[in-house]
């Protein structure tokens, strides 16, 4: 699925993160962790094809990023929340789908339910809390069954409980063969592959 | 329908009743002119041109190829014998009947007009034929009227052409506006939907979507509001609310105009749709 090596992501003055080989495979969870200003985000905008300040190779599915620039293929879930305030809950979950069938309509109730916001389909996300509101993301990238999902400081939006649910919405999209890398700066369970950015290099736990 | 669609018909809706009312307002206007044009052309219904011929025949061969002719009212032949006996009877002549009929007497044809068809091309064209089948014919007509007629409708011409002059003008300002009008309303418009298709982007949208619903939008707001104004003005027409028809031709220039508009726009906004 995501194929990274001798990834070197540079800033204007120095070197930030050294990435020298990175696999990830269909339906596969990751998690790299790593404290502030160690370019986690910058790595996930340059898989996302937001960054291209690096040197190396980033494949997905054996293309570059580039490729996929008018039809993305992987959604970044980043730390401010992206959502149309003026619109209800169930508008920002299906904003992305040309057109909503019965069973992703079906699907989008599960998870709903799953993330405690069935109540809430016709409230507007400002009224809602932080950890809903990455619910509704979290909720509109798994139902488009992209390539990949990436999840930037993951520890940031939900506590203990939210996150097995968060992991629990991730496993309808893992089923179906999307990846999942997250990002964080304290370790999380519930996931099969760790990494640590140290001293700039990406290590696997 | 969004709102802002719906405010765009509106306004772009009224514009075009607005454009129209211009064609409206234009013909009206030729039509006064135009009907006292006619008025001043037909003082001339009443005098008749008087063609005097000794050559029978030609005259009939004159009626025959004037008969077909719009301007022609009325054509009538009064031959020699005719006149004698009309001149005997009237004047009571009966007892120099001989002495006049040693006399030839020239055959008489009168051509009574429409005046509001009797142009000045009209009148060289009747000349023309006249001379053309019989050379020798005289032609009695009072010239004098006809030019006073001519120069009195003349004066009405101008008028006309101003107005065919300021309505081409108007309509120049009308489609620059018109565009001008558009290109604004329209990147307003989708300026105000940047923060819309941002999250619609980093939600996982397509990306070309913005650029397919500009276009679908576009042919939204050409159809509807150049539709509603041609069924306004067909409906008016059929139910004869209208007596005054304009050219079908005006609602395709409208329609255009709207979507060379929009593709106008589409350029100022390419770079947001990438």
């Amino acid at each position: 699925m995501l194929s990274i090596n001798n990834f070197r992501l540079k800033t204007d003055d120095a070197e930030l993160l050294e990435v020298s080989n990175l696999e990830i495979k269909s339906s596969e969870k990751h998690l790299v962790l790593g404290n502030n200003n160690t370019g986690k985000s910058l790595f996930l905008k340059s898989i996302h094809g937001l960054n291209s300040n690096f040197d190396g190779e980033i494949l997905i599915k054996e293309k570059p990023p580039i490729f996929y620039k008018r039809k993305k293929k992987t959604i970044l879930i980043e730390t401010s929340p992206h959502l149309l305030w003026e619109e209800d809950v169930w508008k920002n979950i299906i904003l992305p789908l040309p057109k909503v069938t019965s069973r992703q309509k079906q699907k989008i109730m599960e998870l709903c339910k799953t993330a405690e916001l069935f109540n809430d389909l016709k409230t507007k996300p400002g009224k809602l809390s932080y950890s809903s509101q990455k619910f509704i993301e979290l909720i509109r990238a798994v139902i488009q069954l992209p390539y990949l999902i990436l999840l930037d400081d993951l520890d940031c939006y939900f506590d203990e409980i939210n996150l097995s649910k968060a992991l629990e919405i991730c496993d309808f999209a893992l089923n179906a063969g999307t990846s999942i890398l997250a990002t964080s700066k304290i370790g999380l369970e519930k996931f099969e592959n760790i990494y640590r950015i140290q001293s700039k290099v990406l290590k696997k736990l | 329908m969004k709102k802002g669609i719906f405010f765009q018909v509106i306004v772009i809706t009224i514009f075009l009743i607005f454009w129209n009312s211009l064609h409206f307002g234009k013909h009206l206007h030729i039509r006064i002119f135009e009907q006292k044009k006619v008025q001043i052309y037909q003082k001339l219904s009443p005098i008749p041109i008087i063609i005097f011929s000794y050559e029978l025949d030609s005259l009939y061969s004159i009626k025959t190829k004037l008969n077909s002719f719009l301007w022609v009212d009325s054509l009538q032949i009064e031959e020699q014998t005719e006149i004698s006996k009309r001149l005997i009877a009237e004047y009571q002549l009966s007892e120099s009947s001989e002495i006049l009929s040693r006399y030839t007497l020239p055959n008489v044809m009168k051509i009574y007009l429409r005046g509001e068809f009797f142009h000045k091309s009209v009148r060289e064209e009747v000349w023309r034929i006249i001379k053309e089948n019989n050379e020798a014919a005289e032609i009695n007509y009072d010239n004098e009227f006809w030019e006073k007629i001519q120069i009195e409708a003349d004066n009405v011409q101008p008028n006309i052409n101003l107005i065919n002059f300021a309505y081409l003008i108007a309509n120049g300002v009308m489609i620059v506006f018109l565009i001008f009008f558009v290109i604004f309303m329209r990147i307003h418009f989708e300026t105000k939907r940047n923060q819309f298709w941002k999250i619609f982007q980093i939600s996982g949208g397509k990306k070309n979507s913005r650029a397919k619903m500009f276009f679908l939008n576009s042919f939204v707001l050409s159809i509807i509001p150049t539709g509603l104004n041609f069924g306004i003005y067909f409906a008016a027409i059929y139910f004869d609310y209208l007596k005054i028809q304009i050219d079908d031709k005006l609602f395709i220039i409208e329609l255009g105009t709207l979507m060379f508009a929009y593709l106008l726009t589409s350029l100022f906004l390419i770079r947001r749709f990438k």
